[in-house]
């Protein structure tokens, strides 16, 4: 058969091409691993570095209010004096929600030889298994997904175990017996009805009607309707800010009577103003104080945010940024040398109690965790019972709980 | 509670649903346009409201009538400065420009607002009115229902009742009609798109109380508006409104009884893919309005160029981890875009589901790896032929269905793959993914977290050899194949082109190539997530292909630098502009469509040629530049060419006994009886609706049979396709021409002597065939004259020479019969009487029987050897020519006087 000219053509380009990359790919094997080790060396003179990755400028979800609340903190440090005499400074990576790029944000932590990371969202599973090789201690994130609670470098709060054993916890104190869930269809909130599942189970209570609301849901009307039908008598809202206080205008329209209750990272004080009626009442979670109880630390926060951006959203996020860098200097004060692996090698070791920054009960809260599978979460096992009073948030339970005390 | 709450609650929500509907039925009707940014209007309607409430602090109602003005307005302006000046550009490019305003609307909204949920306050009371025990609903949904009552009321009187309603109507169906009248197609636009963009700020002012003012999710409330208008047939307002109830109620009861991840979204989509499949028709009716479709590439791949680029691209990524990790994305997203223009760009069927069976690929790759350990390259090849499965079946809709009407349904399809499946924990792992095994090529370790330039470069290499297969694919037969069903399935079905099998074939190819990109681009993590592959990422996809060029190898590399997470990301990540980017390519959508709708790749290569062409200048070049590709096989030298004389045919009879043909209740043919003789020419004459066009149509199975029967020598050709009819050796020619446009003379020609081999459906893929003609075409190009234009894209042949190709593309596979439609209209005299000949010599020489249907009474009567007069249907007279010049009856119903046969009428 005669050689069609395209083929002899575009033969000769592959094979080329091919040529070139296989020599490139040669070239790729005989370096080495482009992981670097994260320790750091620095002469006494120069900054601490701690690094932030977290979604600032996403799409779907930016909270620029953490980078605030980390830079506030920072400033407030280094305003006192710094941590052991040295400069505290904040390097920053906009992961936009994209777990690649977040992967890119890790390498260059690990570059810029970062002492811990603060006040950062990573949800990729494949993500947390890069962060744990990289050795970088990460403060008091949010607690979202399993990984964050199973990772030897994540120090957490008590996260969605935390909000849904306390839900559980709380609805009982509250004498609620038969409660519903309206939930996103994402695996974050199925993660979050399964935690609900297993804490309803340990309280002895009824197992939760379950609703599922997609997130694109215009109108929750008809799933509001379908977690009141029969003898709830509690219904629990999630998803984020914007389907929570929708889902609770819903159940109000409906006529719901019984307890409405959700978790802090969907219902904080900027949100309250768009309940009006719905929000009477309603009942929250939170993994921290308040940052509306009024104490005087709460006081400092709110002036440190406001000297960063005076716009920025004063809410539980910005509050964990804030109090992750506060636990950072609190575990960095006194180490003779301050880099990744003292920090960690600090936190895996510390006693109960041995940090209290006043955000949180004493940490490390545990020597185990409550819960087997998640060992991590015994670092801050602890919550707050709060309810919207006069238009704020405030707590109506005093203090820090641990919802695990009957598993 | 009880299914009447639900029912009740349905209604409500779906009143919300309705008034976005009547919009974008309004824009419709008004401009032809699918607005998908209808949602975003609502959006900024809203946002309007909010500010004129708590900046202005004007009573609600004030802010209800800014809002509903300042959407209006915005309408016209998108229509003005967006619209207008894309009026010639194809269906496909002012689809993709909607999303691309759709996009910088809520980009825009999230630079100013973030993702902040503001508080809106309500116009409308919001407590529960408890209409029946157990049964409540929001008064604020009451109102809404009502408004939307009215609203459709009035919108349904205005286009029955008014001039204006009327006139646009017909601005709709024929706007050079309308402008001939003196109405103004912009004008109307114009006014439509402003109540249009109106109606949907309303809905955004007086929804958002309701549900939130965020810019996420409002704008999706398109969707479930899309599928209300879809089933009004984007033309009836009340229909539109009851199915949005419908879809409203749907929804509710699904939350009632099933309530499983995924299947809200899925089952309206699901419907209305049904009922449009049962409305739609295999092959366009001879009514449907040829698009003016974007530019294609020619396919060739420039050696120096290519080895340049990729030599370049491998140094970055061998360079730095940073840079290899970025450029991996791009890369990955190219295959991916390349998969767009295989099935948009080339074949003509718009995909808004490329991303999500990417995703697919992801799914069955990871699945494979983590619960079976098999190796990466295996699960890789066994991903792409599971998703080429499932790809053929997401093309089973477009074998009924095209256009705007495909594009929906596809987009349905990708709601109820991704919730049902990738967005479904059962399937995709929940909050753990599905974790996989470190990928090594053959033992050694390509693992993209720390070896990422190893796995940049494997990426590199795939995606030089899917461009090298999509260019092999675009210069062979397959192409040719698909680019013909692109710019007519109707020639290119009576041509043997088996149109069905080419559409699955390049939904099936494409989804094979996607799912190869998504499965590197999800392999770049150690777990698989694969509800990253989200739908409107698949709407994004085709948008940034779109602006790239969809019909070129460049422009799927260009575009592919357009989405977030690669190189784009990377530039503009260093200078803080992180924010701006989904800015930024909205509002490049825009710009480069409405520049040129070929895409970026045609702004870049007509700059390249201008800049050439000027440098030439400047050095006083004595050659000129030409647009035209060089040819693959160049003209033969003078004095080396084959003595072409032409080719007797097979001869077969061509019978017609007693055939009929119903449109609904019209009769279009009614007991026609005729023969057609090998080697002669039999005329049909009629004044205008006497049938000939539909007797051609029956005769080639584009219209269906009522009556009677045909044969073909001794085979009877009920059931059989045009396909199938044109392999028997019955060929035509169109009234409308139909060439292929985006191909030159000698590949027009070449499908008209297509084998259409199965075999050449892979191996194509390999090692294409150039164009080959057979010496049927050879001689029919030496007859026609044609061989001076073989190589011209047959766009910038005159109109004489245009009606000639396609005659000679007819003629090229030596049919024993052929049925010519009216082939003379719109030449002058002189081309129609070489016309007359070339007719006389089809029968003479080739010995073909010719059917020959035309108005030009004196071409018939000199040309014909026997004629057939229909008059409403039925054979009026039929005879020599001279006897039908003398039939009193013809001459009174048709003919007006007697003329002399051989006389060419002066047209």
């Amino acid at each position: 058969m005669p050689k069609s000219p395209i083929w002899s053509r575009n033969a000769r380009v592959g094979a080329a091409t091919l040529a070139l990359l296989v020599t490139s790919l040669g070239l790729a094997a005989c370096g080495g691993d482009s992981a670097d080790s994260a320790e750091s060396t620095g002469a006494a003179a120069d900054p601490i570095v701690i690094f932030q990755t977290n979604s600032f400028s996403g799409q779907v979800s930016n909270k620029p209010q953490t980078k605030t609340g980390a830079q506030a903190a920072v400033d407030e440090i280094n305003k006192a004096g710094g941590v052991n005499g040295r400069r505290l400074e904040l390097v920053t990576c906009d992961n936009t929600g994209d777990p690649n790029v977040t992967n890119t944000c890790i390498k260059k932590a690990q570059e810029v030889k970062a002492a811990a990371f603060v006040g950062s969202a990573i949800y990729f599973p494949g993500t947390w298994k890069f962060l744990e090789q990289a050795s970088i201690p990460y403060l008091l994130g949010t607690g979202l997904t399993p990984d964050e609670y199973k990772a030897t470098n994540s120090f957490p709060l008590s996260g969605q175990a935390g909000w849904y054993y306390g839900i559980a916890d709380y609805l009982k104190k509250l004498g609620a017996s038969h409660p519903a869930i309206i939930r996103c269809e994402i695996d974050a909130c199925a993660y979050g009805e399964t935690l609900l599942a297993e804490a309803l189970k340990q309280q002895g209570m009824a197992e939760a009607r379950s609703v599922v609301a997609p997130l694109s849901t215009t109108d929750y009307s008809s799933f509001a309707a379908a977690a009141m039908r029969g003898d709830t008598d509690a219904v629990v809202v999630t998803g984020s800010e914007a389907t929570a206080t929708s889902q609770a205008k819903a159940l109000y329209q409906q006529g719901f009577k019984g307890k409405v209750i959700s978790v802090s990272a969907c219902i904080s004080t900027p949100a309250v103003p768009n309940l009006g009626d719905a929000g009477k009442d309603l009942y929250v979670v939170g993994l921290l104080q308040p940052p509306t109880q009024g104490t005087p630390l709460m006081g400092t926060f709110i002036q440190s945010m406001d000297a960063v951006d005076k716009g920025a959203k004063k809410d539980e996020l910005a509050l964990s940024a804030y109090a992750g860098v506060k636990l950072f200097a609190e575990v960095a004060k006194g180490l003779p040398e301050v880099n990744a692996t003292t920090v960690l090698d600090a936190l895996r070791n510390a006693k109960a109690g041995a940090y209290d920054i006043g955000f949180t009960a004493p940490l490390p809260g545990a020597t185990t965790s409550p819960i087997a599978e998640l060992p991590q979460l015994k670092f801050s096992p602890t919550v707050t019972y709060s309810q919207i009073l006069d238009g704020t948030i405030r707590e109506s339970v005093t203090g820090f709980h641990s919802p695990f005390a009957a598993v | 509670m009880n299914e009447l709450t639900f029912i009740l609650i349905g209604i409500g929500t779906g009143s919300l649903y309705a008034l976005v509907a009547q919009g974008l039925v309004l824009i419709f009707r008004g401009s032809g346009i699918v607005n998908f940014a209808q949602g975003a209007f609502a959006l900024f309607g809203a946002y309007v409201y909010y500010n004129v409430a708590e900046h202005a602090g004007a009573s609600l109602l004030v802010c209800l009538l800014v809002s509903v003005a300042a959407t209006g307005l915005l309408g016209v302006l998108v229509q003005l400065l967006v619209l207008m000046p894309m009026r010639r550009a194809s269906s496909l490019s002012r689809l993709i420009v909607t999303l691309g305003v759709l996009v910088t609307i809520q980009a825009a909204a999230v630079v100013i607002y973030g993702d902040r949920n503001l508080v809106v306050r309500s116009l409308l009371p919001t407590n529960g009115i408890e209409l029946l025990p157990g049964a409540r609903i929001g008064a604020d949904r009451i109102i809404i229902l009502a408004i939307g009552l009215v609203t459709t009321a009035v919108l349904w009187a205005v286009f029955r009742y008014t001039s204006y309603g009327r006139v646009t109507t017909a601005v709709a169906q024929s706007p050079r009609t309308a402008a001939t009248l003196g109405h103004s197609p912009d004008r109307i636009a114009a006014v439509n798109w402003g109540v249009g963009g109106a109606v949907s700020g309303l809905a955004g002012a007086l929804i958002v109380p309701l549900t939130n003012l965020e810019p996420i999710n409002l704008p999706l409330i398109v969707l479930p508006a899309l599928a209300a208008a879809l089933v009004g047939g984007f033309a009836s307002f009340p229909l539109a409104f009851v199915a949005a109830l419908l879809i409203g109620v749907a929804e509710s009861l699904m939350a009632l009884h099933l309530n499983q991840p995924g299947v809200s979204q899925s089952v309206p989509f699901l419907v209305v893919m049904v009922l449009l499949m049962v409305r739609g028709r295999g092959l366009p009716l001879r009514s449907h309005l040829l698009d003016r479709l974007p530019g294609v590439g020619d396919g060739r791949v420039r050696p120096v160029p290519v080895l340049v680029v990729v030599a370049l691209v491998a140094l970055a990524m061998l360079t730095s981890g940073e840079a290899a990790s970025y450029l991996t994305v791009t890369v990955t997203m190219a295959i991916l875009c390349l998969s767009v223009v295989v099935v948009t760009g080339y074949a003509g069927q718009v995909s808004l589901a490329q991303y999500v069976l990417g995703g697919v690929g992801a799914f069955v790759a990871a699945t494979l790896s983590s619960g079976h350990g098999m190796p990466f390259l295996a699960c890789l090849a066994l991903a792409v032929l599971a998703t080429m499965i499932l790809g053929g079946l997401v093309g089973v809709p477009a074998l009924r269905l095209r256009g705007i009407n495909l594009a929906i349904v596809g987009l349905g399809l990708s709601v109820a793959v991704y919730s049902l499946l990738l967005n479904n924990e059962r399937y995709s792992g929940g909050v753990d993914g599905i974790p996989v095994e470190p990928v090594t090529i053959l033992g050694w370790e390509v693992d993209p977290f720390f070896h990422p330039e190893r796995y940049a470069l494997l990426c590199l290499a795939a995606l030089v050899v899917v461009a090298l297969m999509v260019s092999n694919l675009r210069r062979g037969d397959i192409g040719r194949r698909l680019l013909a069903l692109r710019s007519s399935e109707r020639a290119a079905a009576s041509l043997g082109v088996n149109v069905y099998w080419c559409k699955i074939y390049a939904f099936m190819i494409a989804a094979g190539i996607a799912a190869l990109g998504g499965t590197l681009f999800a392999f770049m993590q150690s777990i698989v997530l694969t509800a990253q592959f989200g739908v409107m990422s698949s709407v994004n996809l085709i948008t940034v292909t779109v602006v790239g060029g969809i019909g070129s190898l460049p422009g799927a590399l260009v575009g592919a630098t357009l989405i977030p997470g690669g190189l784009g990301t990377w530039l503009l990540n260093g200078a803080g502009l992180q924010v701006w980017l989904p800015l930024i390519g909205g509002v490049s959508v825009l710009l480069v469509l409405r520049a040129d709708q070929g895409g970026l790749a045609d702004l870049n290569v007509g700059l390249y040629r201008s800049l050439r062409d000027r440098l030439r200048s400047l050095g006083n070049a004595a050659e000129v530049s030409s647009d035209h590709p060089e040819p693959d096989h160049p003209e033969p030298a003078p004095g080396t060419r084959r003595d072409i004389s032409p080719v007797r045919v097979s001869p077969l009879e061509l019978r017609v006994e007693d055939l009929g043909v119903r449109y609904g209740g019209v009769v279009a043919l009614e007991g026609v009886n005729l023969r057609v003789k090998p080697g002669t020419v039999h005329g049909i004459m009629g004044p205008n609706g006497a049938g000939k066009t539909s007797l051609v149509d029956a005769l080639t199975g584009f219209a269906q049979v009522a009556a009677g029967t045909a044969y073909l020598g001794d085979r009877r050709l009920d059931g059989c396709s045009p396909m199938r009819r044109s392999r028997l050796g019955l060929r035509r020619s169109f009234q409308s021409v139909e060439l292929f446009s985006s191909l030159t003379t000698r590949d027009n020609i070449a499908i008209g002597c297509d084998d259409g081999a199965p075999s050449s459906y892979i191996t194509g893929l390999l090692w294409p065939k150039g164009p080959r003609l057979s010496e049927a075409a050879e001689a029919a190009l030496e007859k026609f004259g044609l061989s001076r234009v073989l190589d011209a894209p047959v766009e910038s042949l005159s109109f004489g020479d245009r009606r000639l190709v396609a005659i000679a593309r007819a003629v090229a596979s030596a049919p024993s019969v052929i049925l010519l439609d009216e082939p003379a209209s719109g030449l002058a005299d002189r081309e129609s009487a070489e016309l007359a000949a070339l007719v006389r010599s089809l029968a003479d020489d080739w010995g073909m029987a010719v059917l020959l249907v035309e108005h030009n009474i004196n071409l018939v009567l000199s040309v014909s050897d026997e004629i057939t007069v229909l008059q409403a249907g039925r054979v009026l007279a039929h005879g020599t020519p001279a006897e039908i010049s003398a039939d009193q009856s013809v001459v009174d119903a048709y003919l007006g006087q007697s003329t002399t046969p051989g006389e060419v009428v002066i047209s």
